[in-house]
């Protein structure tokens, strides 16, 4: 690091203390946010695999590098870029960074430094350090109450983030993105909450986090799907009763300030909240669909209008005693509907140059959009699955094709995070369709023999998974990511006016 | 002497700036057309703040593009927006950004007086970029472009958002850098006011350059900059739409 960063870290520090001086605990909650999803990504994921891991054991070893490399992943490399993506955007102003005399490495390092101001990351990092490493020091307990004091920590930082959109500080764009982005998120977050919380002789235990990696790796996968399991079994639970009113209202109130908010006069410089009349919900049903993926107003009605009737739906087959397998997938359902738009601007951009030349928030936010989608995914689909598995529904043939899909999309997303980092050239599109096919495909083949009892199903199942998440990626190349190229374009011509 | 050969910029089908071709020689030069025309893309391309998809731009010989933070040393920019840090004070930003030129400590001290004088920025020196007014941050960001007395400066816009002191002030400081032979590149839609101060005049229309003339020249032609500059663009004039 050269005298030059050094000045510029300096006056970073004095600009971040003066920010949080100002602004309490701002930046805490950044940190855990994307801490959370990935802890409960995980968590599923690891399940996953070690569910599909018991079967056969030949594939023990290759499950633990597999865990391994998405608890690395997941658990630190991207909550770091995330975190990171929203962070310096407050701090720094890139324009002005680039026109001083900085070798391009010079300022790639500063902005990284960046990170390492926060005080809370120490904690984070401390934390998962110990997470990662009891199985020489074998100290359960004391894991299992780090996990716990992590929930709450995760749990106080989605309270001072309501607050801080809704009571004061709305205004902030960078709250702004975020919060729509949790509005999308809410519904499957609530739908995997469900999953954690274990009944035991009518009493809810928490086991969100109750992550623990014993010296043989095992997960009681019963914790997983405990909440499942109780309520098939037509268990009445107060807890589950009480969890259901409490996400249902939370995604009420915070969908109907999301709609509301929508409504405020562009170009004031305070925004003000104001609640709107439940006649202008329905609006959106006038508009066309080209129209209504360039107006955010719209889109955030339909929003509103979708969650309250995946909330009215869920609670009603509730009340019906509905197997929870309906349940999920009507949750799954409407959390597809709330989620179209951000499955519309999965980066689709087709030159890499282009998307080299967007803002540098803009790149982050394609990045995150492609993410979001990743998470998305795992909170949808994957509960059907688990589902099926447990409720002994699942044949052979329907644990294939839903993990076709899955795998597609997941394949359809690597391959687009993918492209968007490779250098600029005319085949960028298949080199990063190949490089995403060993990322994403190496993993699930070995996932897939388990479930595909003969080589032919199996290799059927692979070749499918190949043209269709050709047809996907080439389709979201072209149509789909129409709306980021135009978004694009629009954005770097306004700049240059 | 600054070259700019063959300069095209694109966004999405949009062409920003088309083929451009330009010679720069130690002069005051304005660059002048409608809005969307490619001035401050052209600008920013020279700032090195934007890659040309094709072309190249030669300082004394050698292309801009190849160390760019050489280029840097020797550019003073003042972007269209102030761009400036949220929690740092005035006095912090000019101390920031003069510490990455190789100016002496007793020099840097003289200059910040100075340039916060002219300004008369002096009571506000410890003030917060994020409550500064946008005449402030204009007036800070043209200190920023100017403290290191850099050869070139290219200035988007320099008068927009300025008190009449400080129009004044800034109109002052163009003059002297005319008269020590540097090169300035301005764009401005106020014509009266660069009018005394450039040597050269360039129109650039839908990203091409329309005419290049000395202003001598121009205001031998015509009787003002305006009506040089209405002539060269094919829009009809405000007063001419409404009667």
């Amino acid at each position: 690091m050269n005298n030059k960063i050094g000045l510029l870290v300096e006056y970073q520090k004095i600009s971040f203390g003066r920010y949080l001086k100002k602004n309490k605990l701002a930046g805490f909650e950044r940190y855990l946010f994307p801490w959370s999803f990935f802890v409960i990504i995980v968590r599923i994921i690891v399940n996953t695999l070690f569910i599909a891991g018991k079967r056969e054991t030949t594939y023990f070893f290759a499950f633990n590098t597999v865990n391994f490399a998405y608890l690395l992943l997941f658990w630190t490399i991207l909550p770091v870029f995330l975190t990171i993506g929203s962070f310096r955007e407050i701090h720094l102003n890139k324009i002005r960074l680039q026109l001083l005399p900085l070798k391009k490495m010079d300022r790639f390092i500063f902005e990284y430094i960046l990170l390492f101001l926060h005080p809370f990351f120490y904690l984070l990092l401390v934390v998962n350090l110990i997470i990662f490493f009891p199985i020489s020091m074998n100290i359960k307990a004391f894991v299992d109450f780090l996990n716990l004091v992590l929930f709450l920590l995760v749990m106080i930082s989605y309270a001072i983030f309501l607050l801080n959109v809704l009571v004061k500080r709305y205004h902030d764009t960078q709250y702004r993105n975020i919060f729509s982005d949790i509005i999308k998120l809410l519904p499957f977050v609530l739908v995997v909450l469900n999953y954690h919380f274990r009944i035991v002789d009518n009493r809810p235990v928490l086991v969100l986090f109750n992550l623990n990696f014993n010296i043989d790796w095992v997960i009681d996968s019963d914790c997983f799907f405990g909440t499942i399991n109780s309520m098939a079994a037509g268990i009445p639970s107060i807890a589950h009763s009480l969890l259901l009113i409490m996400s249902g209202s939370i995604l009420l109130i915070v969908s109907y300030y999301a709609y509301s908010i929508n409504e405020r006069r562009p170009g004031r410089k305070k925004n003000v909240i104001r609640l709107q009349p439940l006649s202008k919900l329905f609006s959106f049903l006038k508009e066309d669909q080209l129209y209504l993926e360039y107006k955010i107003i719209n889109y955030r009605n339909y929003l509103f209008f979708v969650t309250v009737l995946s909330v009215i739906v869920s609670f009603f087959l509730y009340l019906q005693k509905a197997v929870p397998i309906v349940y999920i997938m009507v949750c799954s359902f409407f959390t597809i509907l709330v989620n179209k738009y951000p499955f519309n601007s999965i980066t689709g951009i087709s030159s890499v140059k282009r998307y080299f030349l967007l803002p540098l928030s803009y790149r982050t936010m394609i990045l995150k959009k492609n993410i979001l989608f990743l998470i998305w995914i795992t909170f949808t689909i994957m509960p059907i699955i688990f589902s099926c598995l447990l409720q002994k529904y699942y044949t052979e043939t329907f644990i294939i094709s839903i993990n076709l899909i899955v795998s597609c999309l997941l394949f359809c997303v690597a391959g687009n995070i993918i492209s968007i980092y490779l250098p600029s050239g005319k085949n960028e599109n298949n080199v990063a369709l190949i490089i995403a096919s060993i990322i994403v495909v190496g993993p699930l083949l070995m996932y897939y023999k388990l479930f595909a009892e003969s080589f032919i199903a199996y290799s059927v199942v692979m070749i499918c998974i190949v043209f269709i998440s050709i047809i996907i990626y080439s389709k979201n190349l072209r149509d789909i990511g129409l709306y980021i190229e135009k978004e694009a374009e629009r954005i770097l011509y306004e700049q240059n006016q | 002497m600054l070259e700019l050969l063959n300069i095209s910029k694109s966004f999405g089908r949009k062409k920003a700036v088309n083929s451009l071709n330009l010679t720069i020689n130690d002069t005051c030069l304005g660059l002048f057309g409608p809005n969307g025309a490619g001035k401050s893309t052209a600008l920013r391309i020279i700032s090195t703040l934007l890659r040309p998809d094709s072309g190249d731009i030669l300082y004394k010989g050698s292309s801009i593009f190849k160390d760019t933070k050489e280029w840097k040393k020797h550019i003073g920019v003042l972007p269209e927006y102030p761009e400036l840090f949220e929690n740092i004070t005035i006095y912090e930003h000019i101390d920031l950004v003069i510490n990455f030129y190789n100016i002496p400590k007793i020099e840097k001290n003289r200059k910040i007086d100075e340039y916060l004088e002219y300004f008369q920025l002096e009571e506000f020196k410890n003030t917060l970029c994020n409550v500064c007014s946008q005449g402030m941050k204009k007036k800070l960001s043209i200190i920023l472009a100017f403290i290191h007395d850099p050869e070139i400066l290219i200035l988007d816009e320099p008068f927009i958002g300025l008190d009449l002191n400080g129009i004044r002030s800034m109109k002052e400081l163009l003059l002297r850098s005319r008269r020590k032979g540097k090169t300035v590149i301005i764009t401005s839609h106020i014509l009266d006011l660069v009018e005394k101060i450039l040597d050269s005049v360039a129109v650039i229309d839908d990203g091409k350059l329309v005419d290049l003339k000395d202003i001598d020249t121009v205001l031998s032609q015509c009787e003002s900059l305006e009506k040089y500059y209405f002539d060269r663009i094919n829009i009809p004039q405000a007063g001419m739409m409404i009667e």
